[in-house]
């Protein structure tokens, strides 16, 4: 892959990181649906791009649940004489 | 897994950085006192969490960054909810899930199959890979505040990673793909 090809490509998944993560202003986000319509290699690799945080994140999710109960009647305690007004 | 850590080492991080954070959300955010706790306290409890998960046993930046920058995120969800704030920026979320409709005995195959494909592929990264994908992606921290935390020079080099990362994830899901239209 060819450095041009490489800086495409990564600016592709800027563009993606920034419409999932909300962070895209409102004219990038219309340009990037109009797109999506018109270009189906684009909305493929979209597609790609989805399911693979997808499952990034069952991943992560599946490493089982933490208890932190006791950590946070500890915290709570913790801010017990806090002046919170 | 990591060793169990100590929950007052977690309460002192608390003790330790609480205050500044709540200077901070109010400054930015103009969180009250209440709220700013609230996910200050949040923040420890994911740190606390990643701490059991063996996550930062090789973590080499400062707690402080990691707590701000959770805690910081949960304001923001909060705000979001509430849409109290942002309001300048149209938001597009998008449901980021790997699930999908199963319908058949043949569909539910090419899912496990493709759980599988992709969790082989997400072992073969390094771990440290690997905590910069789910920094980025499932804990929402900036390129510089993941340089911090997992001791690297800068953030273009992060950004690189995560790119490569997430190439070879991508290349994997794509081939995926690709075999379930041609069968």
């Amino acid at each position: 892959m060819d450095q041009r090809e490489e800086h495409s490509e990564m600016e592709e998944l800027d563009l993606f990181d920034s419409i999932v993560r909300g962070s895209a202003e409102k004219e990038v986000v219309e340009q990037f649906k109009a797109r999506l319509q018109a270009d189906e290699e684009f909305a493929q690799r979209f597609e790609v791009f989805k399911r693979t945080i997808g499952h990034l994140r069952e991943n992560v999710e599946g490493e089982g649940d933490v208890d932190t109960s006791e950590l946070k009647r500890r915290l709570e305690d913790e801010d017990g004489g806090m002046d919170l007004d | 897994m990591g060793t169990t850590p100590h929950i007052e080492q977690f309460v002192q991080h608390y003790r330790e950085h609480r205050d500044s954070f709540i200077f901070w959300a109010a400054k930015h955010f103009g969180a009250d006192k209440e709220e700013a706790k609230d996910a200050f306290q949040q923040a420890v409890c994911v740190l606390y969490e990643k701490a059991v998960q063996g996550k930062l046993d090789d973590f080499n930046g400062q707690i402080s960054t990691y707590l701000f920058a959770i805690g910081r995120n949960v304001l923001l969800d909060r705000f979001r909810q509430q849409q109290t704030h942002g309001n300048h920026i149209q938001r597009y979320a998008i449901h980021l899930s790997a699930e999908k409709a199963v319908d058949s005995a043949q569909e539910r195959m090419e899912k496990r199959e493709e759980q599988a494909c992709m969790r082989r592929a997400m072992a073969e990264l390094g771990e440290k890979d690997r905590r910069i994908l789910e920094l980025y992606y499932l804990e929402g921290l900036k390129m510089q505040e993941i340089a911090e935390v997992l001791g690297y020079k800068n953030a273009n080099l992060v950004k690189k990673k995560k790119f490569y990362a997430m190439k070879k994830l991508m290349e994997v899901m794509r081939k995926f793909m690709v075999l379930l239209v041609v069968f």
